[in-house]
């Protein structure tokens, strides 16, 4: 028995105190978030007591949900739909309403195993349970589902026969960065995952949707339908099973009337998403009966549906929309031209009167449900006749032009453009006269990802994101060399803290480690943290038991209509 | 007769061979494709970019790609839609069919108002019932689509719960009756323009051919002002006829905002996600559906023309 499972033992056994647990694993080199799944070997927690269930829940959704497949759709969109069908290794529990940051629990593992120097991590997978088609969840299950994504060419090794291109490109910012190197299978219900170097996000990462989405899909669907067509026959583990899809119409989704864990089955008896493009039709779908809860409505509408009786839930959750400044602009080389512009976009309010109180003021690059999150940190005050003075200081007393760019639209972009106005009234009220340039999203995202440098002359861009991992999201955003960096440039510093918060295992020295970064950034100011979006869902007051999500996943195990 | 639909048939061949080559260079010009647009920000990890280009074979040199989509649509095949993973002409077929039970009413709608409108208000030109048309005409020509859907949602769905709001059916239904519940607001919609068009477009013709000489030596001959007025109409039929066929195709081409307000799943909805998603083969294959109702619908009025029009033979 390893030293970690003779401490798993003593804790189960009640011989240690949880203090005393939490304690030992830390000097094991066990870090908080590995230490919740391995106290995940008890039953995860039931659901509160409702007295009601069935129904059907009618969701109205921005959009059409990509395609149904766990390891190619990306987007929170989807991982509505997908969640409720597939089930990850690892989740995080998104039910608790009093939870801040959506703590982790089993998925379909019962415990974790790590070595002691971090590299080879042990997954002890649950029994009992049955894919909706009635095949068993297994180890052999879980390798087919990870070499399904895993384009192993990444280190010298041929891919498996299953392995799907679309997957392989969308995953790779998981296994790509992870270092993962083997995958083996120790027995039927344990599977044994090596890394090449320590990744401490492994599991944090594995819990999230999209593109980190580690769910577990039925092999025997995927070789009965093929890669590319597995998505329209869905099958998996989750509380819901696949009804039906009609493409511009609806997802029906129904209970699973066999899920393996009865204490968190779903109370619904069906769950049917709808896309509707149109915001202003959303909202009219609700008033007239024809769905029942309503994702993205526009904010001017919020409190007039709350006024005619319509709930309306909303929760922090990780996203930050946030502007970011161009090194590779003269004026903008200067510090004091930052915080100028830092401290002259009245945030407040924005979040106040554009828009009506559904988002909060952003303080920092982290998200409000990241583990590290500092309620206590504060961005700059509202101060434009400091920001003047600061302008002045810098020679640029006559103020200058700046280019910003924006997306019309686009995934939790909320209104960008009124947004960007505002941000641009802003600034000319210090002088700074702010042209917009617009795109469209897929047009914006391709001048986003290719970086401020290649688009010479623009002084600003925006994007709204944001994870759940507080120091990957850092990596994703702050690392001079990381792809999804739109400044690129390298922050003194940051690279190293980086470096350093990937080698501890200890969260509560990772956390303070993403806390300095959060300050560095704010003392330099290139990204600028603008609102939160609470996320707001009007419903039915027929729809009982919603849980909002501190996370980007919506589970709807709890609803039931009536 | 014949010979003339052949030979016109037989030009449309070359114009959606250009329609298809402009669409696929338009393609190309706007930023980002497909495999951005399957991985959102992920896109900004260049291995991952590149392996969805692959993949996708978006890493050919243009006039490839074009080729091979050439060639698999000599052999019937539209190609595979990226964004659905399925084959375009499945999700095309029924989404043309959607629309064209759409545009099938709201052309029947715009005929039937529009013409009777137009027909009625030169009947009596500057009478109430001709101003306050006209009026309206205007009105109508002048209401953008979706904020007229909004309106009639509102008021129709909403306020008087008599039509239900958005989709071509209700859920787990597929009766006729519904369907038509669901196609009267969006249907008027739609119809709004052609309506207001046909409508002027008829008064105008009618009141010119109702000036002329021939039309003053019917009614000295003493015919009833309704056997006039079939008389002079058989003449506006001719332009008439031209403007329901442009119409037709503005209706089918135009009725994306329609269908995003409305919910109807139709090939408006289909082209605005598809270009959203830079689904190429989507894109390609509903445009050239829709140069196809174009083509076809201004060849059936040509031969209508001919039909009615004695001095078009």
């Amino acid at each position: 028995m390893t030293e970690t499972e003779q401490l798993m033992e003593a804790f189960k056994a009640g011989r240690i105190s949880r203090r005393a647990f939490l304690g030992a694993a830390a000097k094991l080199g066990i870090s908080a978030s590995l230490m919740g799944s391995l106290l995940a070997a008890f039953p995860e927690p039931g659901l509160a007591k409702s007295t009601g269930r069935g129904g059907t829940l009618v969701v109205a959704m921005e959009g059409e949900a990509d395609v149904l497949d766990p390891h190619v759709g990306v987007g929170a969109l989807t991982d509505r739909v997908l969640f409720a069908i597939f089930e990850p290794l690892i989740a995080r529990d998104l039910v608790d309403p009093r939870g801040r940051t959506g703590k982790i629990i089993p998925g379909l593992v019962q415990k974790v195993d790590l070595s002691s120097d971090h590299l080879v991590y042990t997954f002890h997978l649950k029994h009992g349970v049955k894919f909706q088609d009635g095949t068993p969840f297994d180890a052999e299950a879980v390798k087919f589902n990870i070499e399904r994504q895993w384009d192993q060419t990444m280190v010298g090794k041929k891919n498996a026969p299953w392995f799907y291109p679309k997957a392989g490109a969308t995953r790779s910012w998981v296994w790509q960065p992870s270092g993962l190197t083997s995958i083996d299978v120790v027995d039927a219900h344990t599977v044994r995952f090596t890394l090449a170097h320590p990744f401490v996000e492994f599991l944090n990462v594995m819990t999230n949707g999209g593109p980190g989405s580690t769910c577990i899909m039925s092999p025997a669907s995927v070789k009965k339908w093929g890669n590319e067509n597995v998505a329209n026959h869905p099958v998996g583990t989750g509380p819901f099973r696949f009804v039906d899809r009609v493409w511009g119409s609806h997802i029906t989704l129904e209970r699973n009337p066999s899920y393996w864990n009865p204490a968190r089955s779903a109370k619904l008896d069906q769950l049917i998403f709808r896309p509707i493009a149109s915001a202003a039709s959303r909202v009219l779908a609700l008033q007239s009966g024809e769905v029942n809860l309503v994702f993205a409505p526009e904010p001017n509408t919020v409190a007039q549906l709350k006024a005619s009786g319509y709930p309306v839930s909303m929760r922090e959750n990780p996203a930050i929309w946030f502007i970011s400044l161009s090194p590779y602009v003269k004026e903008l080389e200067d510090v004091r031209v930052r915080r100028a512009i830092a401290m002259s976009i009245d945030r407040q309010s924005m979040a106040k009167e554009l828009l009506k109180g559904t988002v909060l003021a952003a303080e920092s690059m982290q998200g409000r449900t990241c583990a590290a999150y500092d309620p206590s940190f504060r961005w700059y005050p509202y101060n434009p006749a400091e920001g003047r003075k600061l302008l002045k200081e810098a020679g640029y007393g006559k103020g200058f032009d700046l280019v910003f760019e924006i997306p019309t639209t686009g995934s939790g972009e909320i209104i960008p453009v009124p947004m960007a106005e505002w941000i641009a009234r802003d600034l000319a009220k210090i002088g700074i006269n702010v042209k917009l340039r617009t795109y469209e999203w897929i047009a914006y995202i391709t001048h986003w990802g290719r970086g401020l440098k290649e688009d010479p002359g623009v002084g600003i861009n925006q994007m709204s994101w944001g994870g759940q991992s507080s120091l990957w999201w850092l990596n994703l955003d702050f690392l001079s060399t990381s792809g999804f960096n739109t400044r690129k440039n390298r922050i003194p510093g940051v690279d190293a803290l980086l470096a350093e918060g990937e080698r501890t295992f200890d969260d509560a020295k990772r956390w303070m480690i993403c806390r300095k970064i959060d300050a560095i950034n704010k003392e330099l100011v290139w990204d600028i943290p603008i609102v939160n979006d609470l996320a707001p869902n009007p419903m039915a007051p027929n729809v009982h038991g919603f849980v909002h999500t501190p996370g980007w996943i919506q589970d709807f195990r709890t609803v039931w209509v009536g | 007769m014949l010979a003339y639909a052949v030979k016109r048939t037989v030009t449309t061949v070359p114009i959606m061979l250009g329609v298809s080559v402009l669409v696929f260079l338009l393609m190309q010009l706007i930023p980002g494709n497909a495999a951005v647009a399957m991985l959102g920000p992920a896109a900004g990890n260049p291995h991952a970019l590149a392996q969805m280009e692959r993949y996708l074979g978006l890493n050919r040199p243009i006039a490839v790609q074009y080729l091979i989509w050439l060639g698999h649509l000599v052999h019937g095949n539209l190609g595979q839609s990226t964004e659905y993973s399925q084959p375009v002409a499945g999700i095309l077929a029924q989404r043309v069919h959607n629309s064209l039970i759409l545009l099938a009413a709201s052309l029947l709608l715009s005929i039937v108002f529009g013409v009777l409108i137009g027909v009625v208000s030169a009947s009596r030109p500057g009478s109430v019932f001709d101003r306050i048309a006209m009026s309206a005409c205007l009105v109508l020509a002048s209401a953008p689509t979706f904020w007229l859907g909004l309106l009639l949602l509102w008021f129709f769905a909403v306020h008087l719960r008599v039509f239900p709001e958005m989709g071509m059916y209700t859920l787990g239904q597929h009766g006729f009756f519904d369907l038509i519940r669901h196609l009267v607001l969006p249907a008027l919609a739609t119809a709004a323009i052609p309506i207001a068009v046909i409508g002027r477009l008829v008064r105008s013709s009618m009141l010119e051919v109702l000036s002329q000489p021939y039309v003053l030596a019917l009614r000295t001959r003493g015919l009833s002002t309704l056997r006039v007025h079939m008389h002079a109409f058989r003449n506006v039929l001719v332009p008439t006829v031209n403007i329901v066929a442009l119409q037709a195709g503005f209706v089918f081409g135009s009725a994306l905002y329609t269908e995003v307000v409305f919910n109807w799943p139709g090939v408006g909805l289909l082209i605005y996600n598809a270009l959203l998603a830079r689904d190429l083969a989507v894109v390609q294959a509903t445009v050239l559906v829709i140069s196809l109702v174009f083509v076809v619908f201004n060849l059936a009025a040509d031969l209508v023309r001919v039909a009615i029009d004695p001095r078009e033979r």
